[in-house]
């Protein structure tokens, strides 16, 4: 089980996940809101596991991940990203990101749960 | 696929392959021919070890025993030519029989692969490989060529095959380079998802097709060598998809007709109807001019009135298409009316065939109707008769009053209608309100005075559930209990008189002035003359409302200024008492019209009977 923060600018959406991977025993240690409070979290907590979107004011989820990395370059990030922001979700994979998760988050869909835990998993297996 | 028939070839020819057999045969014949030569020297080495201790033997003797080594020689000769024979048979047809075996695999090979061709060909689904370095490999299935409306893979390019913009070709590279790397090969499932194309709308040919497109990778020695492209064409599914959901549409369109239908009393929905077309008639005049010279705001309102009533009647589709003739109204405020007159007429188009289907099926259900037959409430029939045969009604007038409420309905009866409207935005915006409550359902009401009543009436309820009944989290503040919306009907010499009241948040009088003023429709200067009532008054005008968004019910600021405008045609009047905090009246007041009327037919027949028995 992993500790872990979740930096997504809709606070809703980070409560969704937050909810899902207690239930699942991982420990959701901060929240941010946008790309420098994620930066700042990381360094606060050290997390095993930061899950990053894309889209976000100050700093997207694409530098903020550059910061990580430069930071502590064996930093495990998983993406949450719509499919529409395909090329920059691939540069990140490129660039050391663990893996993305598909925005709709549909936590009623047994598949995309399936997907989620085993993605979640991979990347803390890492 | 290739890779593993290339293996698959290999296999079968060489255990079989002329090399190893002969060499084997031929060390085996070395091997007795050298074993048959030195059994000879041994053997004629003892002999001649033999024949030397005979030495002393005589020249007779000495002969015979030469002859028999001779002999021995000769036929030894004889037994290596015939062991050799024997082996060379043996091996000719040993190799004969494994060529046989060699030509019959290769065949089978061969037509093995041509059975993979054939299926592949055969395949529904087009497949050609692009290498890592997103070149298009020769190599194709022939439904890939009809797919892709090409004859050579070789070498063609990206845009082409996907019928693809730059942007896309280059996402797709980005794509083709990230799964390269062996951590995102290895999760295919999960990082195809990343692919522009999988799903192609092609054009060729001059037709549309629709392309589901599947990719495999083809690993050797840990690193993506190719990727396989499998190309199904989905057109026919997606068409019938389509349609299958287009009828369900109907389907469930033509539900919602009915059962609107069959719930809204039929004089209702006459009303409706006959507003409609008045409303589509002058919309004529409009389109032969293409010119919209008349008050707008008019037309606007009505549509909005139209929208309301098809939404509570619980025609939904008729209320959406009217929704969106009302956006374009409210465009025209700001933009020029040339650029919207195209959008107009196919609006107006769908809205027109949809209210076609309306009244086509209200002719069909209500089909045994006649114009030449009325309507009269049961229950004021019965109790008539019913007077009559138990002698209760004996006077001509007691009649009279009787067959002129014949038409009139318990005022209760009518009110289904509202308490439909309650029900229906309670759920959708999750506030709790009582039930309609009905102060006096026995009440008897003409129709024609309900009916006069009816769009006020509306507006009024609706105004209530959205902006009157604060919602639940505001209610429990303010340590209330369950919003309430009542109604009450009277009517005596003086008119009719409706009254509709909700415990509600009350209008605020210094916000509605506030709003007036950002609304331009009053100047600031005037603010501080007007008076709490005047203030009050200010929710009638047009162009007002008070809710920051507007929602489905309500808003937009039409509908009250609709009411007064509304009750001011009718000769009548309404009025508001308010108090925040604790709720609205709205009062309906209507003129004795009806009753006028039938009191002059009283009149005059009661002359009549006058002038007969005089007469007689």
């Amino acid at each position: 089980m992993a500790k872990i923060i979740i930096v997504d600018d809709s606070d809703y959406l980070s409560e969704e996940i937050k909810i899902f991977l207690e239930a699942d025993g991982h420990e959701v240690l901060a929240k941010g809101k946008d790309g420098e409070e994620g930066v700042e979290l990381y360094k606060q907590h050290k997390p095993g596991l930061t899950l990053l979107d894309i889209t976000m004011p100050n700093k997207d989820g694409r530098e903020c991940l550059h910061e990580i990395l430069e930071y502590d370059e064996n930093a495990r990030v998983v993406f949450i990203s719509a499919v529409k922001d395909t090329e920059i979700l691939m540069e990140c994979l490129k660039a050391g990101a663990k893996g993305f998760i598909e925005k709709p988050l549909k936590f009623r869909d047994e598949e995309f749960c399936t997907e989620f835990r085993s993605t979640i998993k991979d990347a803390i297996e890492d | 696929m290739a890779r593993k028939q290339r293996r698959t070839r290999n296999y079968l020819i060489r255990p079989v392959s002329q090399f190893k057999i002969s060499g084997s045969v031929t060390v085996l014949m070395v091997a007795i021919f050298v074993g048959v030569i030195v059994i000879n020297y041994l053997k004629y080495s003892y002999i001649t070890r033999v024949m030397s201790s005979f030495y002393s033997l005589n020249e007779e003797t000495r002969e015979i025993l030469l002859g028999i080594r001779m002999r021995l020689l000769i036929a030894d000769v004889i037994l290596i030519i015939a062991v050799s024979l024997v082996i060379i048979l043996v091996w000719i047809k040993m190799t004969h029989r494994i060529y046989g075996a060699t030509e019959k695999f290769a065949r089978l090979m061969i037509e093995g692969k041509l059975e993979i061709e054939h299926m592949l060909n055969n395949l529904d689904q087009g497949i050609f490989t692009i290498n890592a370095d997103c070149s298009i490999n020769a190599q194709h299935s022939l439904r890939a060529r009809t797919l892709f409306g090409m004859d050579n893979f070789q070498g063609a390019k990206l845009e082409e095959i996907f019928d693809a913009d730059e942007d896309g070709v280059r996402v797709f590279k980005k794509w083709v380079e990230l799964v390269g790397e062996p951590r995102f090969f290895k999760k295919w499932k999960m990082y195809e998802k990343l692919n522009p194309f999988r799903v192609i709308n092609k054009k060729s040919n001059g037709l549309a097709q629709v392309l589901k497109v599947d990719y495999r990778p083809i690993v050797t020695d840990n690193s993506l060598a190719k990727i396989m492209v499998l190309t199904t064409d989905i057109t026919e599914k997606v068409k019938s998809e389509k349609a299958l959901k287009k009828s369900r549409r109907e389907q469930e369109a033509l539900m919602e007709r009915v059962i609107a239908l069959v719930n809204t009393d039929k004089p209702a929905v006459d009303k409706f109807v006959a507003d409609i077309e008045g409303y589509l008639r002058g919309f004529d005049q409009i389109k032969s001019s293409k010119r919209l010279s008349t008050n707008v705001t008019q037309l606007y309102r009505d549509m909005h009135t139209i929208k309301g009533n098809a939404g509570t009647f619980g025609f939904g589709n008729l209320a959406r298409l009217a929704g969106n003739l009302e956006e374009l109204f409210i465009k025209l405020k700001t933009e020029n009316i040339s650029d919207l007159y195209e959008q107009w007429c196919q609006g107006l188009e769908l809205f027109t065939t949809e209210f076609g289907n309306i009244t086509d099926l209200r002719r069909k259900i209500f089909s045994g109707d006649k114009k030449d037959r009325i309507g009269i409430s049961g229950a004021a029939y019965n109790k008539l008769i019913q007077g009559i045969s138990s002698g209760e009604i004996l006077d001509i007038n007691q009649i009279f009053e009787h067959l002129c409420n014949l038409d009139s309905e318990p005022f209760g009866s009518y009110c289904k209608k509202y308490q439909r409207i309650i029900q229906l935005y309670r759920e959708k915006y999750n506030k709790n309100i009582e039930d309609l409550k009905i102060e006096n359902p026995e009440q008897m009401v003409h129709r024609d005075i309900m009916h006069a009543l009816d769009p006020s009436m509306v507006h009024i309820i609706r105004n209530a559930v959205d902006h009157g009944i604060e919602r639940n989290e505001e209610r429990e503040k303010a340590n209330k209990a369950a919003g309430i919306i009542s109604i009450s009907f009277e009517s005596d010499k003086n008119g009719s008189t409706l009254t509709i009241s909700d415990n509600g948040k009350g209008i605020d009088p210094d916000l509605i002035a506030k709003v007036a003023v950002e609304r331009n429709l009053i100047p600031k200067k005037d603010l501080a003359k007007l008076s709490t009532e005047e203030k009050i008054n200010l929710i009638f005008e047009s162009g007002l409302t008070t809710t920051k968004e507007a929602g489905e019910i309500s808003g937009r600021g039409v509908g009250l200024d609709a009411v007064k405008t509304y009750m001011e045609k009718l000769n009548g009047s309404v009025s508001i008492e308010t108090k925040v905090g604790n709720g609205t009246i709205f009062v309906l007041k209507l003129p004795p019209i009806l009753r006028e009327n039938k009191l002059e037919i009283r009149n005059k027949y009661r002359q009549q009977k006058i002038s007969i028995r005089e007469s007689s």
